[in-house]
């Protein structure tokens, strides 16, 4: 104690000294041991080669006991017709537990929802993963929400129905913490918030969660959100000492980064700052958010060159990589804007496939699905209503998948992507026909 | 001596200027609206100006500028068509080159002169219609400036009323804004000129109408449109790029393309403007009426919308298309006459009466790769005889007829000779040189007669004989012999003109799949007919194309076709442009004449750059705007 | 020295104590050369030194931050021997390759610098010979990217730099999809069709090389064959 004091004391000096150094070499006594997992438990030891979604998780409905109203479903305060953020309305036809709402289909009848604030509901999620072959999600925790008591309770009671389903249907599972709206501030209440769940859950534990997600021989924990150009109340500085503290001095933790599209170019959603590559490559994986950067037309010379050169870059800095593939994209009563309904259109699969196909082609080894349940931004896989058998929505309406489909299609088709991605063979640039 | 020289033209020029421009006499940014601008005579004075400084694409625009009829007014006798597939030059081969086609300080200069009058307007002592005829001109002259920018350099500064200099450079500095708000502004300040502007002006000047300022909108809206919807034909990548200076999202195509639409729709339903002599009884007539357009717009006033004047000759006053144009045969003692070669790709792409909706490529035999095959005379090859030196050109659009002076025709009373050679009747050839050749009593004359005075095509001499083999005609007029000087050519210009309109209407329905396609195909075919075709082809993109081509042949349109539509870099990528032989046969008797396709003797190939399709920004170390890429 | 000192008080009017610093740049005194790799093969990427893959290159302790270029010659070497000593952040832009990152270099006297790229496409197993009255290419290639291979040609022209920008004679075929990897592509330039310009008795360079569908990008080719006709 006293050598450290003193160790202490003279680097004091030395900082003193020196004065502009922005790095002092702190002098460790001696090397602190890395920590090493027995994974032997371990049902997923690293992301690459598995097919993973996000998951939201963030609906509520009224009555569910979560007590946060319509939420994410809702608009100005109402859910009814006219009042609405979703473009996908859900598919409830399998729900054991669904929820009345304002909206009536054509014929009267009375429109349901489901809230993932159920463990039944969350649990059928999971049989549809492994019904199809999906490897798993990353769980979403919302900063700006879970600093608050009810989503915290929400999120962790989501949380707790997913990792219970994930062990029960043998599907991956981590955490995706979306900084969206957070400030530098918010950085310790992260690092806090992170640590209680790792106690709660008992995440690292392998016997406890062996399908908790690991990559480089460690629990993965994701952080979405560093280096966008949107004007964000947090830095790249920030990020960089939250994986310092997330990872500890014992490297408790890998960590996947999501990143903008053009995290390599540091230009147009990306801040143009070098630093931002500093951190990436501090971190084990990284994410660029794709939604939104291309459609149908413009994949080819979009991600065409982009994908193989993120690719080789990521290999010489050793790294590992994960591409973002999203069936489709239509927020029209989220902008209030009807022509923004199917506004990257989905195309039967085709434009999911594209990309599935596009990423596989240019040396991927693990992919990311936005998202399993998204429906205000209408890129959800999992089971919706088919257009044309959608509740009214006043003057509005609700896009539903193309009607000659089954409504299991996404979840089909990014199930057929997984078997590509495990090793499977006969799959290529055609959309595989669904038999 | 020569300095002398120099500094004396320099000191004549500004003599010259100091007296022709009263403006410059006085202190500008010092300007009191009420002496200038509470005389008529005074707004009419600031306002020729203005007008003066419109980049109007005229007789006097060509690579280097506009107004290229003062000082020094020798170009050479180049025009912008022979930076196009439409023409070469007879002796040289300049295509486009980085300091080409600019337009950014006259552009500035101009749109400073016009925001002193709209800072003014408000202040001055005026009726409130002359008050609203103000407003809508100066915001015509502000959008054609601003259009004439955007197509040259994308996204621009925006400024909108005077800078003052107080001290600060930094302040005046204005960044660029996007493409988009560039091209939204244009559109804009169409849209205050149509509200503001009446249906003509009392004298009938020559000022703008709201009719004008449709139909400039008609044409902005519609270059914008084309650049959203083929962005993705020419990707550039770099600063300018990402910061969206240049470029538009291939969404905005649709709102530009419905703007075009409604502009040319405004012009077409008022009723005030039609097609001069719409419906001719034959192909002949169609070629007169159509060779009168040109030869006088004012000949036409239905059809012609806006007409940049030339009043008499003399420096800033005439033009030099008379001198520079004429075949060889009528130079009338100027001495490089016959500049302007239309190419055989622009005779190819005229239809033929009797195969309506296509083009016509001239054959010169029978053999499968007749059209394709550039190498010259082949003694084996079965070519086909005719028996006239234009019988080859015999059934195709009667604008060819009037925009071109082709081989054996007449002009000014003479027969106009234009030949490469001829082939003996051993089989072999004389092209483009060698002795007179006596055959049957008569003798043979590579070019076609005895005397360089006499022909008008291939010899290298003076650099005045076609090279394409054929002429020019349009814009000259027949019955005016110009005096061998500079500036003697009055021929007035139609800057917009129905046809026009007509056309971008039937393109930007063509193009956005949206509007009346019923209509839109009239309006393809209204022009047609006025050419002498009966039968209607349907309303396609290539059609629309193909008649702006022949239609618009040498009115400046095809080169901001080329780029606007992202065509250039695939038209000229390493392309040699075409000629056509005619050459006399004498293989047979009575003697025929037989074509050969082959390169432009003595050009090399042409390529265009991705970055040309936005040009350099002037300056950039001063006004510390962001280039264009790879500038 | 002493033909520039009657001319420093001219400066110094001019350019105040500028002028000193002026007279005191050194001259351009490294030099820059390297060639581009294929970073599987480790063989030279053949480039168009005209309208082909560029250099770009902006040298630190200038605020203005201007981009220079420098053009790679067929063979995919490049050299620049008037250069500055100075730190440099150095890109290969519009290329035949998947984009790369910018890299900071260090230039100091003879400098090589070699980049390792992924081509487009490689162009494998390539044969031109003359066959009769034809230049015959046959090749196989292989895609790195997703992208559709836009489409194949073979070019003529009398200087070893032929290439799809300089050319006088060519064969192409539109390709705009997917190649196979086991096809044997083939391509004719017909001699008599060409006489215009393939003159017999000369000597002409002939290459064959394909190009990807993705923006800006540039053709990849096997390397050149002289053919005397």
């Amino acid at each position: 104690m006293n050598l450290f004091k003193l160790l202490l004391f003279l680097s004091i000096i030395s900082l003193s000294c020196k004065g502009s150094d922005e790095n002092p070499k702190t002098e460790d006594p001696k090397p602190v041991e890395e920590v090493k997992y027995d994974e032997s438990y371990s049902l997923f030891k690293s992301y690459k080669g598995l097919v993973m979604a996000g998951y939201q998780g963030w609906f509520t409905a009224e009555g569910d006991g979560a007590g946060r109203g319509w939420h994410h479903y809702q608009k100005a305060g109402k859910f009814e017709p006219g009042f609405a953020s979703i473009d996908f309305w859900p598919d409830v036809t399998e729900y054991s537990k669904t929820y009345n709402t304002a909206f009536k289909y054509a014929n009267g009848e009375t429109a349901k929802v489901y809230s993932p604030y159920d463990e039944e509901s969350v649990d059928l999620h999971f049989k549809w993963m492994k019904e199809h072959g999906i490897d798993g999600v990353y769980m979403q925790r919302f900063v700006s929400e879970v600093k608050g008591e009810s989503g915290k309770r929400h999120f962790n009671k989501v949380l707790a129905n997913a990792l219970k389903a994930s062990k029960k249907y043998g599907r991956a599972i981590s955490i995706m913490y979306d900084l969206s709206g957070s400030t530098s501030a918010d950085m310790d209440f992260i690092a806090k918030d992170w640590e209680e769940l790792q106690q709660l859950f008992k995440l690292f534990d392998g016997q406890e969660n062996p399908t908790y997600l690991r990559h480089n021989g460690r629990p993965l924990l994701a952080i979405w959100g560093v280096g966008f150009n949107d004007g964000r109340k947090y830095t790249i500085a920030d990020i960089q000492k939250l994986m310092d503290k997330v990872k500890g001095p014992t490297k408790k933790a890998s960590i996947l980064l999501g990143v903008p599209y053009y995290w390599r170019e540091l230009g147009r959603d990306t801040e143009n700052s070098p630093l931002l590559h500093t951190v990436i490559r501090q971190a084990d994986i990284i994410m660029p958010w794709a939604v939104g950067r291309y459609n149908a037309s413009t994949y080819l010379s979009v991600a065409g060159p982009n994908l193989p050169a993120d690719i080789t870059w990521c290999k010489t800095n050793k790294i590992d990589y994960a591409p973002l593939v999203f069936p489709g994209f239509s927020w029209g009563n989220l902008k209030n804007d009807k022509s923004l309904y199917n506004q990257i259109p989905r195309n039967k699969g085709e434009f999911l496939w594209q990309q599935i196909a596009g990423a596989k082609m240019s040396g991927a080894e693990a992919l990311y699905v936005a998202m399993f349940d998204e429906v205000d931004e209408g890129t959800a896989i999992f089971k919706t209503r088919k257009e044309g058998d959608t509740p009214l929505n006043a003057d509005g309406k609700f896009v539903g998948i193309e009607p000659d489909l089954p409504s299991d299609y996404y979840l089909w088709l990014v199930g057929q992507g997984a078997n590509w991605f495990h090793g499977a063979s006969g799959y290529g640039n055609v959309k595989p026909a669904r038999k | 001596m020569s300095y002398l020289k120099k500094t004396l033209t320099l000191l004549l020029v500004l003599v010259a200027m100091s007296c022709g421009d009263v403006l410059d006499k006085q202190p500008l940014d010092k300007l009191q609206g009420e002496n200038l601008f509470s005389n008529p005579e005074g707004v009419k004075l600031y306002m020729a100006n203005l007008y003066y400084q419109l980049p109007i694409e005229d007789f006097t625009f060509f690579r280097q500028g506009f107004n290229w009829n003062t000082g020094d007014p020798n170009n050479g006798g180049f025009a912008p068509a022979m930076s196009t597939d439409e023409a070469v030059h007879t002796e040289f081969g300049d295509f486009i080159g980085n300091d080409d086609f600019q337009w950014w300080d006259q552009g500035y200069k101009l749109i400073r002169d016009v925001n002193i009058l709209i800072d003014i307007i408000p202040t001055l002592d005026i009726t409130e219609d002359e008050r609203k005829a103000l407003v809508g001109e100066s915001a015509f002259i502000r959008a054609y400036a601003y259009f004439a920018l955007a197509k040259r350099y994308g996204g621009v500064p925006l400024i909108t009323s005077v800078q003052k200099y107080e001290g600060d450079v930094e302040a005046l500095k204005v960044p660029r804004s996007t493409e988009k708000e560039t091209w939204d502004f244009v559109l804009k300040e169409c849209d205050t000129a149509v509200g503001n502007l009446g249906d003509s002006w009392p004298g009938g000047e020559r000022r703008a109408t709201k009719w004008v300022a449709y139909a400039l909108k008609s044409r902005a809206a519609l270059h914008a449109a084309s650049l959203a919807k083929y962005a993705d034909r020419a990707p550039i990548s770099g600063t300018a790029v990402d910061q969206k200076l240049v470029g538009l999202d291939k969404a905005a195509a649709a709102e530009f393309y419905k703007a075009a639409i409604d502009a040319s729709e405004a012009i077409i339903s008022s009723g005030k403007f039609n097609l001069y002599k719409p419906s001719p009884a034959t192909p002949e007539e169609a070629a007169n009426n159509y060779r009168l357009l040109f030869e006088d717009p004012n000949n036409a006033p239905e059809e012609v919308i806006f007409i940049k004047g030339y009043a008499r000759p003399g420096s800033g006053t005439g033009h030099n298309y008379g001198i520079w144009y004429q075949p060889n045969q009528t130079a009338n003692g100027w001495p490089h006459p016959g500049r302007m070669n239309p190419t055989l790709e622009l005779m190819d792409v005229y239809e033929s009466y009797d195969k309506p909706g296509e083009s016509a490529p001239l054959a010169t035999s029978a053999a499968a790769n007749d059209l394709t095959d550039y190498t010259g005379f082949n003694a084996t090859k079965q070519y086909k005889r005719f028996d006239s030196e234009n019988d080859i050109f015999k059934g195709k659009d009667a604008r060819m007829w009037a925009t071109m002076i082709l081989p054996g025709t007449s002009w000014k009373g003479q027969k106009i000779v234009i030949q490469a050679g001829f082939i003996k009747p051993d089989g072999s050839a004389q092209i483009m040189g060698g002795d007179p050749f006596t055959h049957g009593g008569t003798t043979y004359y590579t070019y076609g007669a005895s005397d360089r005075t006499k022909y008008s095509g291939f010899d290298t001499w003076g650099g005045n004989n076609t090279r394409t083999g054929v002429s020019f005609k349009k814009f000259l007029n027949e019955g005016l012999n110009i005096a061998p000087g500079w500036n003697q050519c009055v021929t007035d210009f139609a800057d917009f003109r129905y046809a026009e309109i007509l056309l971008n209407y039937a393109e930007a329905i063509a193009e956005s799949g949206t509007g009346d396609k019923t209509k839109g195909a009239k309006a393809l075919n209204d022009v047609r007919r006025r050419a002498g075709h009966k039968v209607e082809i349907p309303l396609t993109i290539n059609n629309v194309i193909r008649e702006r081509r022949v239609e618009l042949a040498f009115e400046h349109k095809r080169f901001w076709d080329l780029i606007r539509r992202r065509e250039y870099h695939t038209a000229f990528n390493n392309t040699m442009r075409h000629a056509l032989l005619p050459i006399l046969d004498l293989r047979v008797t009575p003697a025929k004449y037989i074509f050969v396709r082959v390169n432009v003797p003595r050009s090399n190939p042409s390529t265009f750059d991705y970055r040309q399709y936005y040009r350099a920004i002037p300056g950039i170390g001063a006004n510390g705007l962001v280039q264009n890429p790879q500038y | 020295m002493k033909q520039i000192l009657p001319y420093i008080p001219a400066l110094m009017l001019l350019f105040g104590t500028a002028a000193c610093s002026v007279d005191n740049y050194p001259a351009p005194d490294s030099q820059l050369y390297g060639t581009f790799l294929d970073a599987e093969t480790n063989e030279p990427v053949e480039q168009d030194i005209i309208r082909g893959s560029t250099i770009e290159y902006i040298e630190h302790g200038y605020s203005s931050n201007t981009k220079q270029t420098m053009i790679i010659k067929n063979d995919g070497s490049y050299r620049n021997n008037l250069i500055f000593a100075n730190t440099y952040t150095i890109t290969p832009v519009r290329g035949n390759f998947v984009p790369m990152a910018a890299q900071e270099v260090t230039v100091k006297g003879e400098t090589k610098l070699d980049f390792k790229v992924q081509p487009y496409i490689r162009v494998k197993e390539a044969s031109i010979e003359k066959v009769g009255t034809k230049i015959v290419a046959k090749f196989k290639l292989q895609q790195t990217v997703m992208n559709n291979v836009r489409k194949i040609g073979l070019y003529a022209h009398p200087e070893p730099s032929v290439g799809e920008p300089m050319r006088v004679a060519l064969a192409e075929q539109e390709i705009n999809g997917a190649i196979d990897p086991n096809k044997v592509y083939q391509l004719e330039i017909d001699l008599p069709s060409n006489s215009n310009v393939l003159k017999t008795g000369n000597q002409y360079f002939f290459r064959a090389g394909g190009i990807i569908d993705a923006p800006e990008s540039k053709f990849n080719y096997a390397k050149a064959v002289r053919v005397a006709l």
